[in-house]
């Protein structure tokens, strides 16, 4: 395996390559400039601004930005940010965590509250259970994320203060012990992470349904019930883990998104994440903030898929990865 | 696997609320103020960063030179004593010299001396640092210690905003930034972590993206000791939560309130809301080089068919106040003899001035017509704002009695900068930021055309008149200067002016001494009080 995987990513670098140069490029190609930022302010000066552009090296013509840009990431520079003056390296490992801590737990949430509730429906199909389920994942999936957040907040924070309308600590917080901290920490996270979570987990729970009913009418699972397997038995040891397959694709593709933030939840709910990082930037035209988070939104996409090959080799014994047809 | 009951699962959720609080209830240091920014700071470093955020934070943990009154109504702003105790003028007005307090101690225990304030001027200016506000500096030929407490500062010229001049920008502790290359300034990541304070406050904690937290600086002498001791800036991204984390008492006190919801906040009696005029105009730059636009008479017809009143109105709630002139309401140099001479609708008029202008209406009245051409443009602005979208809408309806067709383009903001920069654009609705020290060269001058004259205007010698007026020591001379100046460029319409919004914050109604200007929501944060 480990062969295939080396070879996936060193496969990996040049379309990183190619990702980054198409992206190079639509920034210098879509209207705007990074210095626009200093239009609205009243003290900077077109002489000033031009100093600016100098010293930024945005006067150079583009084929040398573009070198200077490749030979900085050749050395690991993802050099540094053109409205927040601030190293880009840094900027991304302060917003990283805070992403993959809120997307990995709501691809927690989406996974387990989505299988049990696809299987809950496939397993009792046509039943009032099933129509509930049915009805009730369609409407949370249909709601759009940043109205389910506000409401979430007003019924949940505000109305009822149950928990927390914003940030990742209570304020004082940072008195307290690491244990009370992290209690906090969960407290925080729980509707942000529902908010992510349920909508994709109702996606998933019609997947999983979807699938396991095609493999409840297969030989294989008679055959298990025939050697004398309860049908709980059978279907979770047999019919889920073939049911699983699409889903394992759904994480691959999930991967991406759990790195790449959730912009409209971080900014509700006042989480500093890839994001908001992200759109910010885009926003502002800072080149630097906008390429460094394309390559990690673009390693994601490679590692997600190298993730859900390895996945589905671990489901399904019959596929190898090996790499050769 | 064993999975956790559902009862452990439904305790831990009640149990998990109980672990943090509103507000540290009980907090030895007693009851902190929190406040609302809608984004963190990049830098504690106002050379590095000057966006509003950072300055509502950073000028309550470091000095000026002195402190600037928000009162531009009668001339130039008073300063009151900060850092410098008093400050001399030479004979020919080409020197100040501020004698400093020599009870200042920055946090790590120095002293805050002349030597800091020289540091700090060389810093500005220093290309390699960037500062957008250096040429703010450029009339001050040298900044001198002359002892460790006595600093003078020399000029090129003697003119009204000389002291304006020099107190932009704060006093940075030269013994740490001293040992920082200029061009690794923002690389720089220990003075954010552990910044060196000299003001009421200090950073006690700072959290990217979550919270800053300020507490007394022990150190400051009494009279700049603040009343509350802790103040805790959230940082909140999401307009709607504010509001909602202002009403459920969340936070103490947010700026930059929605008109719509003021009504809502003020039925609440646990909150004050209180708003004055933004230092921003609202207008029309009509592109000056575009074939419709290139007419004098076009631009005035436009400007007499539009209702400001009716704009303010209904985009703005009511929250705004008629503009007609490029200097704001508030300053100085504003005529309110202006407002009534120009704010007015006239149709007939309008219409009148089309016709000379060659634009023509059909007996069926409808669209102008010239030369077989509709009277028909975009009217372009920032998607972002949606009273903006509203009022451009009006507008729309409002010429199309006069017969011109102009039609909404809202567009992505940089979008829209870039189309105003270029000169791709008819006529655009915009937002102006004015400065405090008037001056109407960037929006006007011909040599700013692709910078911030964005209606690409080259009448009037705008450049010479205006450096003419802003350098007469005599206001009673600069003033008719300056509105003379204003009338000329006025009577070319190279812009239409309409409103300047109103700014309205809210503040927790048990917080006493506030006092929120267009310098700061939090101007004098350290003189606010919790009422007994």
């Amino acid at each position: 395996m480990l062969p295939y995987l080396l070879r996936r990513l060193l496969g990996a670098v040049p379309l990183l390559i190619a990702v980054l140069t198409l992206t190079f490029i639509a920034l210098r190609l879509v209207p705007g400039d990074p210095l626009d930022r200093l239009a609205d302010n009243p003290r900077a000066t077109p002489a000033m601004i031009q100093r600016e552009r100098l010293r930024l090296g945005l006067d150079r013509p583009l084929p040398v930005q573009y070198l200077r840009f490749l030979k900085a990431y050749a050395t690991g520079d993802l050099g540094t940010s053109f409205s927040g003056r601030r190293p880009v390296a840094q900027m991304i490992a302060e917003a990283l965590p805070v992403t993959l801590l809120i997307g990995g737990l709501a691809l927690i949430v989406e996974l387990s509250v989505g299988i049990a509730l696809g299987l809950l429906g496939a397993l009792n199909r046509g039943r009032p259970l099933d129509t509930a389920l049915g009805v009730g994942t369609l409407a949370v999936h249909a709601m759009p994320s940043f109205w389910l957040a506000l409401m979430l907040i007003l019924l949940l924070a505000i109305r009822l203060p149950l928990f927390p309308p914003s940030h990742l600590h209570a304020i004082g917080a940072e008195n307290w012990s690491a244990g009370r901290r992290l209690l906090d920490l969960g407290w925080h996270l729980i509707l942000p992470v529902a908010v992510l979570g349920l909508g994709s987990a109702a996606a998933t729970a019609r997947l999983v349904r979807t699938s396991l009913l095609e493999q409840l009418g297969q030989d294989y699972l008679r055959t298990a019930r025939a050697k004398g397997l309860s049908e709980r038995q059978a279907v979770v040891r047999h019919g889920l883990r073939n049911a699983l397959l699409p889903v394992v694709t759904l994480i691959g593709l999930s991967v991406p998104a759990v790195v790449s933030g959730a912009v409209i939840v971080e900014t509700i709910f006042s989480l500093p994440g890839m994001g908001r990082l992200a759109v910010t930037a885009l926003f502002a035209r800072d080149y630097p903030v906008v390429l460094a988070t394309t390559a990690v939104a673009g390693a994601t996409v490679v590692l997600g898929n190298l993730l859900a090959d390895i996945g589905y080799a671990l489901v399904d014994p019959r596929i190898r990865l090996t790499g050769r047809r | 696997m064993r999975l956790l009951p559902p009862a452990l699962i439904a305790a831990t959720l009640v149990a998990l609320p109980l672990v943090g609080c509103k507000k540290p209830a009980g907090d030895p240091r007693g009851r902190p103020v929190v406040l609302a920014l809608s984004s963190d700071p990049d830098h504690l470093n106002e050379y590095l960063d000057d966006a509003i955020p950072t300055a509502d934070v950073l000028y309550r943990v470091m000095l000026h030179l002195m402190e600037e009154q928000p009162d531009y109504a009668a001339g130039p702003p008073v300063f009151k004593p900060q850092l410098a105790s008093s400050w001399t003028y030479s004979a020919d007005s080409l020197q100040i010299t501020f004698h400093l307090r020599d009870d200042i101690y920055w946090s790590d225990g120095a002293k805050t001396s002349a030597y800091d304030v020289a540091f700090s001027h060389d810093a500005a200016i220093d290309p390699a640092v960037g500062w957008s506000g250096s040429d703010t500096k450029r009339f001050i030929t040298a900044v001198v210690p002359v002892d460790s407490f006595t600093v003078r500062y020399s000029y090129s010229r003697a003119y009204p905003y000389q002291l304006m001049d020099a107190n932009d920008g704060l006093v940075l502790p030269a013994h740490y930034w001293s040992k920082v290359p200029r061009d690794a300034w923002s690389a720089d990541t220990t003075f954010d972590a552990r910044p060196i304070c000299n003001g009421s406050y200090r950073v006690e904690q700072w959290a990217r993206g979550q919270q800053i937290i300020l507490t007394r600086n022990e150190r400051a002498p009494a009279d700049l000791q603040p009343a509350i001791g802790r103040a805790v800036f959230r940082i909140i991204p999401d307009g709607v939560n504010r509001l909602n984390q202002l009403r459920s008492g969340e936070v103490d006190a947010v700026e930059g309130v929605p008109f719509k919801d003021v009504p809502t906040l003020k039925a609440d009696d646990k909150l004050t809301i209180v708003s004055f005029p933004y230092f921003g105009t609202e207008s029309i730059a009509w592109n000056n080089e575009s074939p419709i636009f290139r007419d004098v008479r076009v631009r005035q017809a436009m400007a007499l068919a539009i209702d400001r009143q009716q704009l303010i109105d209904a985009a703005l709630s009511g929250f705004g106040i008629p503009a007609v002139a490029p200097m704001p309401k508030g300053i100085w140099t504003y005529d309110s003899s202006l407002v009534a001479e120009r704010n007015r609708v006239d149709t007939v008029r309008a219409g009148q001035l089309l016709d000379q202008a060659g634009w023509r209406q059909g007996p069926d009245g409808g669209l102008r017509r010239k030369d077989g051409k509709p009277l028909e443009f975009m009217l372009t602005t920032s998607s972002t704002s949606t009273d903006r979208i509203q009022a451009t809408e009006m507008m729309q309806q409002m010429l199309r009695r006069i017969g011109a067709s102009a039609k909404p383009e809202p567009v992505e903001l940089q979008t829209l900068r870039a189309k105003l920069r270029s000169g791709d654009f008819s006529a655009a609705v915009i937002g102006l930021r004015n400065a405090t020290q008037p001056t109407l060269a960037p929006a006007f001058s011909a040599a700013n055309i692709g910078a911030q004259n964005y209606s690409r205007y080259r009448g009037t010698d705008v450049a010479r008149l205006d450096s003419l007026a802003a350098s007469e020591r005599n206001l009673a001379r600069a003033r008719p200067a300056f509105l003379d100046l204003q009338r000329r460029i006025m009577a070319d319409e190279p812009m239409t002016f309409l409103y300047q919004r109103l700014r309205v914050n809210g503040y927790n109604h048990e917080l006493q001494n506030v006092q929120m200007n267009s310098l700061s929501f939090c101007w004098n944060l350290n003189r606010w009080s919790w009422t007994e």
